[in-house]
């Protein structure tokens, strides 16, 4: 099969699954538009996928679904349940196609018909349904049309560079809402980085929620934030760009006028009174250059959060673009009793001048004065994130020069000071915007010798002593402004990205098996140092072999846990099965079902969670068939008519713990008694005083049921006991919870990985076998005469516990080792002929296992037994040791 | 690296992606005194501008970077160096 179909198969699968959870989604809240809009994403990539590979019937199918669905989108269809049984099953379709074409490559003889029958279902409807398709009053669609709505959170000034530059350049005006997903960074979205390389963005603001949670409820991996974004560009650039995230973002062109309204306080009435007196006559004639000049002069005077201060901003970038309709606009609000309400945008008030405005103004005319043609683009550069540096970099030179020129002109004593002033402001914006800081640290003392010289000869030199030794320095910032806000420049192109890509699993398990194979090799080398040491008499080496030992031990171990991390999934991968499962289960039996999951986020080793998948499975069947009643059942027992089931993962200490609870009718626990009784399980006697918690055991009995009938869903008797065997066979263990009439809880508790297992190293007949660390209680050494025997069974009191001793070597058959090397030499350190007893844990119990003498734990890849051997069940597993000797490690439920 | 701990100050380096948010969200509760040094960041995931927007840290050394220092820094500002 080619790597493409391969990719494509493996990818389907995945969208199949997050549609198929989207659809439950929807099922509940029918119009949401993140389901919505996960389900038609996720059926749109298999499509276009599809097509790649000429699978028609399946690319036409997906086709009317995705149909269906963007007609949901646009409000005009409601899904009802009926809408989401035709929807899965048509992701069942592809989910069957897609196991087919894994096999046979290729679509199975009757999909064109199969195609054919889901894409009537999906344009008529089960039952020719007449509001399958109906559409919806328009009025429910005007979501789509709002305009946006935080224009007035930009401020003024922003708003005025903007309009300028969008009339200077003749730019289209964008605004764009963006607000991610809260769970896009699990998909691998960036979306500042989206943002940040959006190259026609000129103004950005992030918001977050009003007030962020201050505790643990934050969560810094849900993504709460939006971002507005104004942009001089073309829609569909920006379109293009956002593609990815398109569901998520909405981009709306904006006219200049929608933009162009002052806002701030009023409060400078007064001193705007001589200003506004002569406006009717500048207007009156045209005469904008003394408009502008005495505008500049005014807007010098207030402060920039005043209402005047943005209306006159505005009126003198009305002036330099020849926008007539504006000029009227913001002249009448600096005339209160003319004004109605400031912040209606210019066109809206003014709609009559707004024919005759633009273009009857000459440019030239509205700009006599150099200064103030280039201001309005200029007001703030720093907040114009222009795209291009030397462009910026002209424009500062014409500012500058323009400065040196008002300053130059002769000027009468009490106006001499404002000038000044003036100046160093925009020079400074200037330098702001080159990044220039020594030179704008120096500005104070220039304003300073400005002032006192009452020339612009300061200045002068000042500019020139910034080009000289200064020029370099100026002209790197402008250019790294440059390359930083040009995507595609060497910058962007360098700077890292979060990546993640798809690797087979079977090369991970191989990589994790490798690791353990080089953890287990690297314990050869302590052997090594003592041969070296002993058997060669090289100290030296020795040594170095220990030094060694140790940074190859370390890196190992640090691969192991690099291993171990990939490998660690989320629960989720186990999880997300269930919402299917119980929606279909609980629709076919008739019950009402609520699942909630918890802990999803709890990471356990891939390879447990494969083992925890169907036992999970089992049980919740079991909780549906047996445990919830039907709606009619609960509400007689006085419970609400929906049922719960609720899924929790967490973990607890080394073991990822999944515990299932429903609230159900609880275990039977007589019917259990009597059933146990009928197959012989149980006796008579145990019949009627086998405890509760005792005969909730029995359901893990192998074939046991309390159903009478076997259902489609479960009552055939593998069940609990399946459950346990499996759970137990990887080390985990299985509880079980019940009251009768509240519910039953069951808890699976598992091992978080099982690549590398700890053992005790014990010896029995001068062997080495291994008992898994999880079974060791403990290791005691006891006097030999303080075994009592008791009828055929050995025992020992332990802190005043009994515990019933067994020989390893007679339950291994080998040959009773009395009397060796190695027992005389442990003798020799007591007073006593001593016995080694390794205490160990089964079915709950302390059992004490005889041994000759005891080793180091370790670490080791236990292998389960092959072949042949598979039916020795005393044995766990092998294991290789670093010297090279095979480990067997004991099956203690097994050999106990 | 690029989160460098130290007693009082925070630095973040580079390229800092999604992973490093939880570990910062940390810090910053463990230390709500603590200082960023955010000179050498040239971009940071969204999670991690959220998590700074959400906690608004004292800011010791401004972003090189002029995207993070226009665009961003406003942002996440506490408000008693968002004068300065």
């Amino acid at each position: 099969m080619n790597a493409l179909m391969e990719q494509f198969i493996q990818e389907t699968r995945e969208l199949m699954e997050d549609a198929a959870q989207g659809l439950l989604t929807l099922e509940k809240t029918p119009q949401d538009p993140d389901a919505l809009g996960r389900v038609f994403r996720a059926l749109h990539s298999t499509k276009g996928a599809s097509g790649l590979f000429d699978l028609d019937p399946m690319t036409n199918m997906i086709h009317l679904a995705e149909d269906l669905l963007d007609r949901a989108r646009d409000d005009q269809v409601v899904l009802t349940p009926e809408h989401v049984d035709v929807l899965l099953d048509v992701l069942d379709q592809v989910s069957h196609w897609i196991d087919a074409l894994e096999t046979d490559e290729s679509l199975p003889a009757d999909a064109e018909a199969r195609s054919r029958e889901l894409q009537e279902r999906l344009q008529d409807g089960p039952s020719g349904d007449a509001a399958w398709g109906a559409e919806l009053p328009q009025a429910e669609s005007a979501s789509a049309q709002a305009a946006v709505d935080w224009l007035e959170t930009v401020p003024d000034r922003d708003r005025r560079a903007l309009v300028a530059a969008a009339l200077a350049e003749n730019r289209d005006l964008l605004a764009i809402s963006y607000t991610p997903e809260p769970g896009c960074f699990f998909v691998g979205d960036d979306p500042i980085l989206t943002v940040r390389d959006y190259r026609d963005l000129h103004w950005l603001d992030v918001r977050g929620p009003e007030q962020w949670e201050t505790d643990e409820a934050f969560d810094p991996f849900s993504c709460q934030l939006e971002f507005r974004i104004l942009a001089l560009g073309s829609a569909d650039e920006a379109t293009a760009h956002f593609d990815y995230v398109s569901e998520q973002v909405r981009i709306e062109s904006l006219s200049t006028d929608s933009l162009a309204f002052a806002a701030g306080q009023r409060g400078a009435e007064s001193l705007c009174e001589p200003f506004t007196e002569q406006l009717p006559g500048w207007l009156a004639d045209d005469r904008m250059d003394d408009l502008d000049r005495a505008a500049t002069r005014l807007q010098d005077m207030l402060s920039p959060e005043l209402l005047e201060s943005s209306a006159v901003g505005w009126l003198r970038l009305a002036v330099a673009h020849g926008r007539r309709d504006w000029l009227q606009h913001f002249a009448a609000i600096l005339q209160p009793d003319l004004t109605t309400d400031a912040s209606v945008p210019a066109a809206a008030v003014a709609p009559t001048t707004a024919a005759d405005g633009g273009t009857t103004v000459p440019k030239a005319a509205a700009a006599p004065v150099p200064a103030t043609e280039e201001e309005p683009a200029g007001t703030d550069p720093v907040l114009l994130l222009s795209n291009q540096g030397e462009r910026a970099a002209e424009l500062v030179a014409a500012l500058q020069q323009a400065q040196q020129q008002m300053l130059n002109l002769p000027a009468e004593s009490g106006v001499w000071p404002q000038r000044v002033r003036s100046a160093i402001r925009v020079i400074a914006c200037c330098l702001r915007a080159m990044d220039d800081r020594p030179a704008l640290e120096a500005l104070p003392e220039l304003e300073q010798r400005l002032l006192e010289a009452r020339s612009g000869k300061p200045l002068t030199a000042f500019l020139q002593q910034a080009d000289n030794p200064a020029r370099p320095a100026e002209a790197a910032p402008s250019g790294d402004d440059d390359t930083d806000d040009a995507p595609g420049s060497a910058a962007a192109a360098v700077m890292p990205r979060t990546k993640s890509f798809r690797v087979d699993a079977a090369n991970v398990d191989l990589l994790g098996d490798l690791v353990g194979e080089l953890v287990v090799a690297k314990n050869s080398f302590p052997y090594l140092a003592q041969r070296a040491e002993h058997d060669f008499g090289v100290r030296e080496l020795a040594r170095l072999l220990k030094e060694q030992f140790s940074v190859i031990s370390r890196i190992a171990q640090d691969m192991q846990g690099a291993v171990m991390n990939i490998q660690m999934l989320p629960v989720q991968q186990v999880f997300q099965r269930f919402p299917r499962l119980v929606r279909d289960l609980a629709r076919r039996l008739g019950k009402d079902v609520e699942l909630t999951l918890s802990g999803e986020q709890t990471e356990a080793d891939k390879t447990v969670l494969e083992v925890l998948a169907e036992p999970l499975t089992h049980m919740v069947r079991n909780s549906l068939d047996h445990g919830l009643e039907t709606p009619e059942e609960r509400a007689a027992a006085g419970k609400p008519a929906t049922g719960t089931l609720a899924l929790r993962a967490r973990h607890e200490g080394e073991q990822v713990v999944v515990e299932l609870e429903d609230d159900g009718r609880g275990l039977d626990l007589d019917a259990i008694r009597r059933k146990a009784y009928q197959r012989g399980l149980i006796s008579e006697q145990d019949l009627e005083s086998m405890p509760d918690q005792e005969a909730m055991q029995l359901i893990f009995a192998p074939g046991f049921s309390t159903r009478e009938a076997v259902s489609e869903t479960s009552g055939r008797g593998v069940g609990m006991d399946v459950v346990r065997s499996t759970v137990v066979q990887h080390g985990g263990q299985v509880t079980l919870d019940s009251t009768a009439g509240q519910g039953t809880r069951v808890r699976l508790a598992m091992p978080m990985t099982m690549a590398v297992s700890y053992v005790m190293g014990v010896e029995a007949n001068g062997q080495l076998f291994g008992v898994s660390m999880d079974n060791v209680v403990e290791t005691v050494r006891v006097p030999t005469s303080s075994i009592q025997q008791v009828k055929q069974q050995e025992a020992i009191v332990l802190r005043d516990k009994t515990i019933p001793l067994r020989r390893l070597h007679t339950l291994l058959r080998l040959d009773a080792a009395d009397g060796n090397e190695r027992q005389q030499a442990i003798d020799a350190m007591y007073d006593t002929p001593q016995t080694a007893i390794l205490v160990v844990r089964h079915q709950g119990e302390h059992v004490g296992l005889v041994v000759d003498d005891f080793q180091e734990g370790l670490d080791v890849i236990v292998k389960p037994l092959d072949g042949v051997l598979t039916a020795i069940r005393a044995y766990a597993g092998t294991a290789l040791l670093g010297d090279g000797r095979v480990l067997l490690v004991l099956n203690l439920k097994e050999l106990l | 690296m690029p989160i460098v701990k130290k007693k009082t100050v925070l630095q973040l380096e580079g390229h800092c992606t999604v992973e490093e948010a939880e570990d910062l969200l940390q810090w910053l509760d463990a230390n709500p005194r603590g200082r960023l040094n955010l000179r050498a960041c040239t971009h940071c995931h969204t999670a991690i501008i959220q998590v700074l927007m959400a906690r608004r840290p004292l800011v010791s050394a401004e972003p090189d970077d002029p995207f993070l220092r226009r665009q961003i820094l406003p942002l996440i500002r506490h408000a008693e160096d968002q004068a300065s």
